[in-house]
């Protein structure tokens, strides 16, 4: 069990050096913390577009937007240990959250972990091509709605699940719950897409929903 | 993958149609190409996008390079983020823009001349990065040079015109030619893991040769016709699976889409990898083949237009009217183009052929 919840933290340290690598490619640096816990929830909802596995299938839903404790906490263990840098620190008190938590937003030490992303590109390149691709997609919304714009998508805004539930889209219950990628595989019916087009066509559309409200 | 879409979109069920009918973009089709390419195939796009507007602007140059996430992460003073910039809608000209390979990023403006241009990107050690001068001009004359090692190396800048060109076989064999001389003419001219030569001394072709030429085409063709069109390549069917497909689908409304050109390339070898002597009869119904796919493929899914590419690694060059005459009747009929490019197995077989070529008057 101990080994579990290492390689966990492991991983999950990874997906942030990796996700915080994609948001740099598209020029979102350094990243607000909304936004990198924005995009992993993207990914999560998304990835099976690109035939990959979440990596994590549930989150609690909050009004405000996906948060998850866990990635936060490998953002903060990256930056004790020096690989990211932590920039615009806040100490806020979130009404949501009824609590004060640190915000700020992150930039990669890139010397030091550049040869971590390098390895991690080549043997999972698929991977890493669907995060820089998703990120570029990203890149569409302004600033003002990074990190804002998930509570328009397709899985968190459904009203089956309401406001400090549990959304899942396959953790333990059904992967066809998983409405953002049902959405993202209706676009353009009877035409063969690149996976890659129907994040950017899915990000296109999310953007117009957020600024319709 | 299945493409079929599962039936619930959750919040999004009522847009179900609108998904359904979205006009696509382009963005995110050719993620399998090289990054160079795609951005500028995306800076293409975008210059497109602002000059389909009436208030686009035609005063002054802008410069578009392609940064590495490093740049971004100590970039320079005064870049601003420009989320919108691949609408349309916003200003291009007048400014710098330092973008990712999808042609997002962050710019900033420079005042003065073209000179001011350049000393811009020196100053921000930017001259050695990849980069798209946009030269704009109203009528739809506008330009694209690119300098894919920098604006510093500008021997290697290439011109490339910003309106869209229709793919018709005049122009598609004029992207090959252009291929042709720049990557496969002779060996000598890629390096030996992209060579389509086994042994060239020996006349042997690389076991892959085709699927080479066919990569090397598409780059090109993609390169061109990109802005407007999605180059495919292996789309299976019924009837096989065809080598490119030059299809327009980006920009235009649900169901419009023109099936341009389809593509069958045939490499005509007289030695295969291990060696083994190929017939002239053998290589003779090849050809015959290649015409048929192309013909059958064009028919079954609506192409325009159908070419038959011939690449000719054989050790004499007999021309293609020598190539082609035991189909020529037939493809008239057919409506098929037929093409050939001679493959030289050396520089200096090149050289010499140049040379006869004059003394003959050639």
């Amino acid at each position: 069990m101990v080994m579990d919840t290492d390689l966990r933290a492991r991983q999950q340290s990874v997906r942030v050096l990796v996700l915080l690598d994609a948001l740099a490619r598209a020029g979102l640096v350094p990243t607000p913390a909304p936004a990198l816990h924005e995009l992993a929830y993207l990914a999560n909802v998304l990835s099976p577009v690109f035939d990959l596995t979440p990596f994590d299938a549930k989150l609690l839903k909050r009004a405000t937007g996906p948060y998850y404790p866990e990635l936060q906490l490998a953002i903060d263990r990256l930056v004790g240990r020096g690989l990211v840098d932590a920039m615009k620190v806040e100490y806020r008190y979130l009404a949501e959250d009824k609590r004060y938590r640190v915000l700020a937003q992150y930039r990669l030490r890139r010397p030091l972990v550049r040869a971590a992303l390098e390895r991690h590109g080549q043997v999972f390149a698929q991977e890493a091509q669907f995060l820089h691709e998703l990120a570029a997609a990203y890149s569409v919304l302004s600033d003002d709605k990074l990190g804002h714009a998930a509570v328009q998508d397709a899985r968190y805004a459904d009203i089956s699940v309401d406001v400090s539930e549990v959304i899942d889209f396959g953790e333990y219950d059904n992967p066809a719950k998983n409405f953002s990628r049902n959405a993202a595989m209706t676009f353009a019916a009877g035409r063969r897409l690149e996976p890659a087009e129907r994040l950017y066509l899915y990000l296109d559309h999310l953007n117009t929903r957020v600024a319709h409200g | 993958m299945a493409e079929q879409p599962l039936v619930d979109q959750g919040a999004w069920a009522q847009d179900e149609d609108k998904l359904k009918a979205v006009v696509l973009t382009g963005k995110g089709s050719d993620i399998d190409l090289p990054e160079d390419l795609r951005f500028l195939i995306a800076v293409r796009r975008m210059v497109l996008a602002r000059e389909r507007e009436p208030d686009a602007e035609f005063d002054c140059p802008a410069a578009m390079v392609l940064v590495p996430a490093a740049f971004f992460e100590a970039s320079p003073d005064g870049l601003v983020r420009r989320p919108f910039l691949n609408s349309g809608n916003y200003r291009l000209t007048g400014q710098v823009h330092y973008l990712g390979v999808a042609a997002t990023g962050r710019s900033r403006d420079y005042a003065g001349d073209d000179g001011a241009l350049l000393d811009a990107l020196a100053a921000d050690h930017a001259d050695i990065l990849p980069t798209v001068i946009y030269l704009p001009k109203a009528g739809g004359h506008s330009k694209l040079s690119w300098f894919p090692f920098g604006v510093a190396q500008d021997d290697k800048v290439q011109t490339l015109p910003v309106a869209p060109e229709p793919p018709t076989p005049e122009r598609i064999r004029h992207v090959i030619d252009a291929v042709y001389e720049h990557e496969l003419k002779s060996p000598d001219q890629v390096g030996a893991s992209f060579s389509l030569w086994k042994d060239p001394a020996k006349g042997w072709a690389a076991k892959n040769a085709e699927e080479r030429v066919q990569y090397a085409v598409r780059l090109g063709l993609s390169g061109r016709f990109s802005p407007q069109c999605r180059i495919k390549a292996e789309q299976p069917d019924k009837d096989g699976r065809t080598d490119i497909e030059i299809i327009g689908d980006f920009d235009v409304a649900p169901g419009k889409q023109t099936n341009f050109a389809v593509l069958e390339m045939k490499v005509l070898r007289e030695r295969g990898s291990t060696g083994v002597l190929r017939s002239p009869a053998q290589i003779d119904q090849h050809v015959r083949d290649g015409l048929e796919q192309a013909s059958t493929y064009g028919d079954d899914r609506h192409f325009e237009e159908r070419m038959l590419c011939c690449f000719d690694m054989r050790p004499t060059n007999t021309g293609a009217a020598a190539v082609f005459a035991a189909i020529k009747d037939d493809a008239e009929t057919l409506k098929v183009h037929l093409c050939l490019w001679y493959l030289y197995r050396a520089s200096d077989d090149y050289r010499k052929a140049q040379v006869a070529g004059k003394l003959t008057g050639g």
